[in-house]
Parts: C-alpha cells; sequence; structure tokens
C-alpha cells in the first residue's frame, strides 16, 4: 500500500481512509506497545493515544521515514511517558505501606527461569529495554530501531549489546545454581 | 555458559509480555470517540508556533548559544575540579559539546569512560576497571582499597551529581523556553547526549544506588534521551511528547529541589 496516496486521503477527509491507515498499521504498534507496557488496559491506552495524536499531526508527517516508522516513534514516546507516571503512582503506593524498595530484585524471592528472566527485562534501563524488545522480539533491524529512535544503528547495537550483557549477569548465578 | 544463557534468552524471552490478539474494533471505536470529543470542545486551535516573530527569530539562536556557552563552562569546571580532588575516583564526566557550529555527529554512541581523561591518566585506568553494576544490588560501584579513597569518592560522586543535575536543570529550562516560543535549535539532541552520557554513568555509579538520586536520573534519561533523538527542525508531535513528559513527571521542579544550593 502507498503511504502517500492514503495520507492524502486521510488529510483530505475520507473516513474508510482512515480506518485503512489504522488497520494497516495497529498490530504492529499494539505488539511493540504491549511488548513494553506487559498490561492490556495500559497498552489499549497509549495504542489509542497513539493513533489519536498521529491522526491529530499527520500534516506535519514529511514522508522522511515510513509511516510505520514514524507511528512507532510516537508509540513508543507516549508508552514510556504513560509508564513513568504508572511507576511513579505505585512507588508512591508502595512507600506508604513501608514494602521494600520497588526494583531491588530479591535473588531468593523466585526461583523460576522465566520469572527471573523478564523480571531482568523489567529492570533493564528503558533505553536499553526497548532496543531489547525491538530486536529479539518483535525482530525490528537495528536499521529500523535507528530510523524509530532517531539513532545511528551502531548505537542501537551498542545497546542491544549491554542488554543482553546485563540480563546474562542477571541469569549467571541461576545457571550455576541448576549445574 | 554465554551460549546457554544466550540459549535461555532466546527461548524464554519471547514469552516476555507475548502480545494478545489485537483488539482493532474496540481501540477504533475510542479512538473515533476521543477524537469527536476533542472536536466539538476544542476551542480554536492557536495559530501553529512555525513562524515566530522575526524578532525573537534572531534571539533564540543568540539564547541557545549563551545557554550552551554556560554549560560548557559548567562542564570545564567539573572536569578542573576532578583533578584538583586528591585521591578521588573520578567518576566520568561527559566533555563539553563540539563547538555550537557543529554538533557532535548523530551517531556519537553513549561514552564509558571519561572522554576528558587522557588514556594513560590514573584517573581514567582506575575508571576503566570500575566493575558495571545493576541498579538495585547492593554492589559498590567503585573499587576502593582505603576508606580515605571511599569517602573521597563519594563526595566526589556527590559533587558531580550536584553538578550534572544543575546542568540538566539548565539544559531542561531553556529547552522548554526554546519550545515555548516555537524553536527548537538542533544543539538541543546534541547537548542532550553529552548529558545523556553522564546521567548513565552516574546511574552506573554508587548515585544510583542511591534510591531517590537513581529515582531523578531514571526519569532524566527519559527525557534526555526523547531529546536526543530528536531531529533537525523538531518534528512537533515529538516535541509536545516530550514536554509532555517532563510536566508529567514534574521533572523540573524536582530538578530544581535536588540540586543543593550554590550550584
Amino acid at each position: 500500500m502507498d503511504d502517500r496516496g492514503l495520507i492524502s486521503r486521510v488529510l483530505a477527509g475520507d473516513a474508510s481512509a482512515e480506518r485503512e491507515l489504522y488497520d494497516a498499521h495497529v498490530d504492529r504498534v499494539f505488539r511493540l506497545v504491549y511488548r513494553m507496557a506487559g498490561d492490556m488496559d495500559h497498552a489499549q491506552d497509549y495504542v489509542q493515544e497513539t493513533f489519536i495524536r498521529a491522526f491529530a499531526k499527520l500534516r506535519d508527517f514529511r514522508g522522511d521515514s515510513a509511516l510505520s516508522t514514524w507511528l512507532g516513534s510516537i508509540a513508543i514516546s507516549v508508552t514510556l511517558n504513560g509508564l513513568r507516571k504508572v511507576k511513579r503512582f505505585r512507588e508512591r503506593e508502595v512507600a506508604l505501606d513501608d514494602a521494600p524498595e520497588i526494583g531491588r530484585s530479591s535473588r531468593d524471592a523466585d526461583p523460576d527461569l522465566k520469572t527471573r528472566l523478564h523480571g531482568a527485562i523489567d529492570a533493564l534501563p528503558e533505553g536499553y529495554r526497548t532496543v531489547f524488545v525491538l530486536h529479539d522480539m518483535e525482530g525490528y533491524t537495528h536499521e529500523e530501531i535507528g530510523a524509530t529512535l532517531g539513532v545511528h544503528p551502531g548505537t542501537s547495537k551498542a545497546q542491544l549489546f549491554r542488554a543482553r550483557a546485563r540480563l546474562r549477569a542477571a541469569l549467571a548465578d541461576f545457571v550455576l545454581e541448576q549445574d | 555458559m554465554d551460549d546457554r544463557i544466550d540459549d535461555i534468552l532466546n527461548e524464554a524471552g519471547h514469552d516476555y509480555h507475548e502480545p494478545p490478539a489485537t483488539p482493532r474494533d474496540l481501540m477504533w471505536q475510542r479512538i473515533q470517540a476521543a477524537r469527536a470529543a476533542e472536536r466539538v470542545t476544542m476551542a480554536p486551535a492557536a495559530p501553529a508556533p512555525d513562524i515566530a516573530p522575526a524578532r525573537s527569530r534572531r534571539l533564540m539562536p543568540l539564547a541557545w548559544v549563551t545557554g550552551v556557552a554556560a554549560l560548557l563552562a559548567l562542564g570545564i569546571g567539573i572536569g578542573r575540579s576532578m583533578e584538583h580532588t586528591p585521591h578521588a575516583a573520578p567518576p566520568a564526566v561527559a566533555t563539553a559539546p563540539a563547538p555550537v557550529t557543529a554538533p557532535a555527529p548523530l551517531d556519537t554512541a553513549p561514552v564509558s569512560v571519561a572522554p576528558n581523561a587522557t588514556p594513560d591518566a590514573p584517573a581514567s585506568r582506575e575508571l576503566a576497571t570500575v566493575p558495571r553494576i545493576h541498579r538495585g544490588h547492593d554492589v559498590p560501584a567503585i573499587v576502593v582499597n582505603s576508606g580515605t579513597r571511599a569517602g573521597a569518592s563519594e563526595a566526589a560522586i556527590s559533587q558531580v551529581l550536584g553538578q550534572h543535575l544543575g546542568q540538566s536543570e539548565a539544559f531542561l529550562t531553556l529547552f522548554r523556553s526554546s519550545v515555548e516560543n516555537g524553536q527548537t535549535e538542533r544543539l538541543a539532541a546534541s547537548t542532550a547526549r553529552q548529558l545523556l552520557s553522564t546521567n548513565r554513568l552516574l546511574l552506573d555509579s554508587k548515585a544510583g544506588g542511591d534510591a531517590r538520586s537513581r529515582q531523578i536520573l531514571e526519569d532524566l534519561e527519559l527525557v534526555l534521551a526523547q531529546i536526543a533523538q530528536l531531529r533537525a527542525g523538531g518534528d512537533s508531535i515529538h516535541v509536545h511528547l516530550i514536554t509532555e513528559g517532563m510536566d508529567q513527571g514534574n521533572v523540573l521542579p524536582r530538578l530544581r529541589t535536588a540540586v543543593p544550593a550554590g550550584i
């Protein structure tokens, strides 16, 4: 499908073109957002907000990247902003309950490997986690990641390398325990 | 063992937040409803700030040059104070940005050692041996041999943290005001990258082990990373997402509270 033609129709007020544009991109956006958010309600909110903003600013889209790339970059910003709000709200709740500090992993808490790995991914800095999710889970190339995040593909590779190094370190003692 | 762990990452990692089927129709209904509601309630849109008054257009580049020059001076001051601190393990500090007419290349990756330290200086050798830590683990970020060095290094980190927060506050205030004037100079991205490098190093240092410091550094990381990715000219949707994120996170007020008096 030709993005430019579709965008022109949308900007001309063609309602069916709006739905076409949405249908063409929503799956990819939803998968990306859900991977980052891990929660259906939040994922839906962020996807909806992404498309609301995209339609509102479609006239600003310059076409120097693919429309899917532009939508992906909006989705990531919306999701990270949203997750930060959620994280701070949850931290305030925990503070009120005098619970242990959030984010401190407990090696004794859960021996399950998958749970340990998922916790380690959750604990990655957002930049590393974003690249890890895009590349290793959603199959984006480093060139696509670079275009989406506005960085050089080399930066994407470096961040993925660091993300994997942290995850290996987080799992190393667990693997040793199993031996 | 690395191969085993890589296999685990590949197999178990794919289950991480495995997406269910996309609820397309439900989301589309909500999107249309929200857009319809916006059309009804929205006041006539203010003119898009695409063309700033000619006077402020001339002034804004000067404001950026002045602002960046101030950050340069502060960065150089940090470097010099680190050189003169005895027995201190110097946390890495981002170098002053490239001359204002030549912003840093877009593909600059975050540095992992003090860029303004010579390779043979004891400071950089020591920094090169700093083990990377995982945030939240009780592992000291800097290996020291004596109590004196530990105390000096903590003081140095605390000083660098305070100065970094001050620099970041100045930068974000400048960025915010330029957005309100309809300008986002391309220097913003290159300056953000420099601050982001320092921010990440601080997160990996002992400063990142303190809950309060870590929280502000993590929020700062997100904002700086978003600005660092801005293209020249600034896509307005991304610029507004950045400023909204700053507002939602109360980033500037929290920075002003966190910066020690006198910085």
